[in-house]
């Protein structure tokens, strides 16, 4: 068999590259995709909360911290059972989560809570004829209070990684343009360097279908470990928002996978047909 | 005839080229992905093994009870020297934050509560609880107790000098001797020593009883040690 020829191998080396490279970046916009439509997307969001019930078991949660501020104040079970409820938690959540990803901060406005609060103190001191209040024992039960809500709602490391997660959102367009064009190029000149066009098709395959394993690999361990159920936090309604919501993160990026294969399969009996061609 | 021979062994290659190409390309992903992450890997690492433990979280809010009664006459005691029982550590179940491990009474001011280790959410719903960073009966150190005033805690208004306080667990029964009450800032680190090398208790709840609202003022009870079994540490622990 004749040895190919030196300016052929380099040829050949030079694709391969650039098919690895379009192979990586396929997999970089995956996920960029992925995260733009879960994690940055606050309707995704607010619909895997609702999803996983976050409001009902987060008005449960605090209702029990709050009755056992109760306890710790004088306060029946009684008043805290439908002082929260699952539409002031959700408006306030979405109020912090709108100012969060606008980039205005981690504040929680707690100032509608504190005014029904001591409304309702008020009402039950007066019908239970309570006389034994002192201003400031009241100020700091209404305080703390509130700090339980606000503590309640507050998604725990958000504050903390405020500045890379809304750096990440604000650059996530950017990136996923400057990787499609990308994509594009290295497609381009692959069809256009290769004189024989079911080598540029077979390029492209492999990087599609070298992509589809990479991606695939990530949420399917997730998944099949069942990492993500180990995770450790404090909330119980924010342990299964995370779950659903991360769960529903790993099954986009399979779909994703999943793609990426039929358009490597698709290409790989394009190649087929095409060098059937060439070689008849 | 070769040239057939040349067409199928390329086809063949080319057909593998399909499935090795792929592997290499996954393996060359996560190769410059480590490269890429390697100067933060550590930290990210260390960062996932605080956000993920080995099993599930456990989201119940029921509680272990280890406390099983036992008589006043039973005998625990692994050695008696003079007055004084001893009960060997080994002997003993350590309770684990948040088990009941026994019962707190006062009968002159009608406290009757569960004893938890830990005074976290659960246990102060349930009863009254020792503090995690003190020490539980029998152990020859002080034993910091928390309750809630409006609920388990709020017979300590009646609390006088003289008065015993009765502790029960699994171990064995204890008696303290109340010695004194005060009111002191909750901030107020002079209210308890637990460096104390002496059995002595310190039950404490919130001031004013009977009062709607929060307070920074703390009721402390201070009992002395009176009988029950003391725990034979080990001389690893460093006695």
């Amino acid at each position: 068999m004749a040895k190919k020829p030196l300016l052929s191998r380099i040829r050949n080396a030079v694709f391969l590259i650039m098919s690895f490279i379009l192979s990586l970046v396929l997999f970089l916009l995956t996920f960029s995709i992925v995260l733009t439509a879960t994690v940055f997307n606050i309707d995704f969001i607010f619909s895997s909360m609702n999803s996983s019930n976050y409001f009902v078991d987060k008005k449960d949660e605090i209702t029990v911290s709050l009755t056992d501020l109760g306890y710790a104040s004088g306060l029946d079970e009684e008043f805290f059972e439908d002082f929260v409820d699952e539409v002031m938690i959700s408006n306030d959540t979405k109020e912090y989560l709108d100012n969060y990803y606008a980039g205005k901060g981690t504040v929680i406005d707690v100032t509608q809570f504190k005014q029904s609060f001591n409304q309702a103190l008020g009402g039950y001191i007066e019908e239970n004829n309570i006389k034994n209040v002192n201003g400031e024992s009241r100020e700091m039960l209404i305080n703390k209070a509130a700090q339980i809500y606000r503590m309640s709602l507050a998604v725990p490391l958000f504050s903390k990684f405020s500045s890379y997660i809304l750096s990440a959102k604000d650059a996530m367009p950017f990136a996923v343009s400057v990787l499609v064009l990308i994509c594009i190029v290295i497609c381009f000149v692959l069809v256009k360097a290769n004189k024989w066009k079911h080598r540029a098709v077979k390029y492209i395959s492999c990087a599609a279908l070298g992509a589809a394993v990479s991606t695939a690999v990530i949420p399917l361990y997730l998944l099949i470990s069942g990492k993500l159920t180990h995770i450790n936090l404090a909330s119980r309604a924010l342990y299964n928002f995370f779950i659903r919501a991360s769960s529903d993160a790993c099954v986009a990026i399979l779909f994703c996978s999943l793609f990426l294969l039929l358009a490597g399969l698709g290409l790989y009996f394009l190649f087929r047909r095409m060098h059937q061609k060439v070689s008849s | 005839m070769s040239e057939n021979k040349n067409r199928r062994r390329h086809k063949k290659a080319d057909g593998k080229s399909f499935i090795i190409l792929p592997i290499i390309f996954f393996a060359g992903t996560y190769l410059a992905l480590y490269l890429a992450l390697a100067p933060i890997f550590s930290t990210l690492f260390s960062a996932a093994g605080m956000l993920f433990s080995d099993g599930e979280k456990d989201y119940s809010t029921d509680y272990k009870n280890i406390f099983v009664p036992v008589s006043d006459d039973s005998d625990l005691s692994s050695d008696v020297q003079g007055d004084k029982q001893y009960i060997d550590i080994d002997k003993i179940e350590y309770p684990r934050y948040g088990n009941q491990f026994g019962e707190l009474i006062i009968e002159d001011c009608e406290i009757e509560s569960k004893l938890f280790f830990g005074d976290g959410d659960v246990a102060l719903r349930n009863g009254v609880g020792v503090y995690s960073g003190s020490f539980i009966p029998g152990y020859g150190k002080t034993i910091l107790v928390a309750g809630h005033n409006n609920t388990y805690f709020n017979g300590l208004k009646y609390a006088q000098e003289g008065q015993i306080v009765v502790i029960r667990t699994s171990y064995g029964n204890y008696e303290y001797k109340i010695t004194d009450t005060a009111v002191k800032k909750a901030n107020d680190r002079s209210a308890y020593d637990l460096n104390a090398d002496y059995e002595n208790l310190v039950m404490y709840t919130c001031y004013p009883f009977d009062e709607l609202g929060l307070t920074s003022y703390r009721f402390f009870v201070y009992a002395e040690y009176v009988s029950g079994p003391i725990i034979q540490k080990n001389s690893a622990e460093g006695e």
